[in-house]
Order: structure tokens, then C-alpha cells, then sequence
């Protein structure tokens, strides 16, 4: 696997973000269609027992994995169901990372809206990447050399990187 | 999601159960609001005391739900959040958006 992104490490079996070794890799292929969200779902519930996610995060690190998933599915394969979806899933000693990979064209991520801001906040969409980054330590948007869209999710595990608290 | 309806002292309780999540839920709310208002029911509360996991979608379908009966002339309220629904409004800041109340008693008489 090639990323357009030389920043991110391009070969097979190794984690996007992270250098030290996996501890974990799972990757599931499915065609575009919403109702394999809840299968991912269960998934991680089950990686959830292997990988040291927080108790108290994992419920918001589903959340983030939904809303890609849905997201891919929507509008990235603007729901045509012949489409793939590929969802990974890496851990590492130090991070838990999940990338959704779509066959879509990717969007602008700074045409994003925040959702909180006046004009917006009665908009009944425009909350799921914004719930993403808040409930995962670092998001990336990828493409690799089959022209796929990857949305990257990572969650640390060492040590929790200090994000807005809810009020 | 599971849901039921009901009267209590002129206002009507939405009592949701279960997940509010794309294709799991947020298309039943909004018919059941709809036909609420429908009913010319101007009072309604949700109570949310039960729902285990809301995702964006769910959370849009709350605001929908919410403009919905304000154009209308209706007043919605929330009632029994749990924590993470809680959090989910805070983080968004829709907590500034809802009138919500920590049991469905005080949010029933917070239509006196």
C-alpha cells in the first residue's frame, strides 16, 4: 500500500502512525452499505478486549468508527452498494489506530463547518467528523496509489492527549 | 430503538429506548414527533433516560425535532439524560439549544 502522503508510513503490515511493533491488525472488507456500521461496531467491542482502550473512551471511540464508517458510505460512495469499504484496525503498544478506506474522491477538509457555531448549530448534519476529532487523538485524510480515501482515527494509549472537555 | 407515547398532566412524553443511531431509530422519531404535532400536542417532552448510544444522525434528529415543533408553535423538552447523552450535548453545544431537566417529573411541571 502507497500513500500520497509521504509523511505516513506506506508499506504492508505496518502501522500508519505508529513505529513500534503491532500488537494487532485486523482488516475487513465489505461492500458500501450501512448496515455493516453495527458489524464494525462489533468488532472493535471484541479488539476492545485485546487493545487497552480506556473503558471510559471506548463508547466515544465507537462513536468516531460509526460516524467514518457512515461517512464512507454516504459520501464517500454516495451509498452506491457495488462500492467497497475497508475498515482496519492496528494496534500498537503506544496506539490504537482505524482507517476507513472508501472508493469516493475525498472532500476539502477546510470547507468543513463547525458545528457549533451559531449559524450551524441548528443544521440537523454537519457533527460527524467534528465528533470524530474530539473523540479520537488524531485524525488524518489519506488517498493511496489505488486512488482510495482513508480516513485515519488514532487513539493513544500511553498517554491521553488533552482534548476539549465537555462543560 | 424502542419507543411509546403517552399523556401526563397535558404533556406528551416521547419515551425512547435503545440506540439513536443512523438507520436504527432516527426516522422513528421523527414520525413519532411529527405525528404529535400532527395532534396539535404543543407541550412534549423526550425522555431520554434509556438511550444507550446516539450518534450524529440521532443527535440531528433531536434538532430536527426540536425546529420542528418550534415552527409549529410547540415547545420540546429533554428529560433524563444520562451522562454521555449529556456530554454529546455539551461537546456540540446543543446543552445551550435544549431545555432539559434531570427527571421527567421537573420537566413535566416546567410546563405549569
Amino acid at each position: 500500500m502507497t500513500l500520497a502522503d509521504p509523511t505516513l508510513n506506506a508499506g504492508k503490515g505496518t502501522s500508519l502512525t505508529q513505529s513500534r511493533p503491532e500488537t494487532l491488525r485486523i482488516s475487513i472488507r465489505v461492500h458500501s452499505h450501512l448496515k455493516y456500521t453495527d458489524l464494525f461496531h462489533a468488532v472493535l467491542a471484541q479488539v476492545a478486549l485485546e487493545i487497552p482502550i480506556p473503558a471510559d473512551r471506548m463508547d466515544w471511540v465507537a462513536l468516531a468508527l460509526r460516524e467514518a464508517v457512515n461517512n464512507a458510505v454516504l459520501h464517500g460512495n454516495k451509498k452506491e452498494p457495488g462500492k467497497w469499504i475497508e475498515v482496519e484496525m492496528v494496534g500498537t503498544p503506544d496506539a490504537f489506530t482505524m482507517t476507513v478506506w472508501d472508493e469516493g474522491t475525498g472532500f476539502n477538509t477546510s470547507k468543513l463547518c463547525d458545528p457549533r457555531d451559531p449559524e450551524n448549530l441548528l443544521k440537523p448534519n454537519g457533527r460527524g467528523i467534528f465528533l470524530i476529532r474530539q473523540f479520537t487523538d488524531k485524525v488524518q485524510f489519506v488517498r493511496d496509489a489505488d486512488g482510495r480515501f482513508g480516513l485515519v482515527m488514532t487513539v493513544n494509549l500511553a498517554q491521553r492527549v488533552s482534548k476539549e472537555e465537555p462543560e | 430503538m424502542n419507543h411509546r407515547t403517552y399523556e401526563k398532566d397535558g404533556v406528551s412524553v416521547l419515551e425512547l429506548k435503545g440506540t439513536i443511531t443512523l438507520g436504527a431509530g432516527d426516522v422513528t422519531m421523527r414520525d413519532v414527533i411529527k405525528d404529535l404535532l400532527g395532534k396539535e400536542k404543543k407541550s412534549i417532552v423526550v425522555d431520554l433516560g434509556e438511550v444507550s448510544f446516539m450518534d450524529s444522525t440521532g443527535l440531528g434528529e433531536l434538532v430536527a425535532a426540536y425546529t420542528t415543533a418550534r415552527h409549529q408553535g410547540a415547545t420540546l423538552k429533554l428529560a433524563n439524560l444520562t451522562k454521555k447523552t449529556k456530554d454529546l450535548l455539551s461537546i456540540t453545544q446543543l446543552a445551550a439549544v435544549f431545555e432539559s431537566y434531570d427527571s421527567l417529573g421537573e420537566a413535566i411541571g416546567s410546563f405549569r
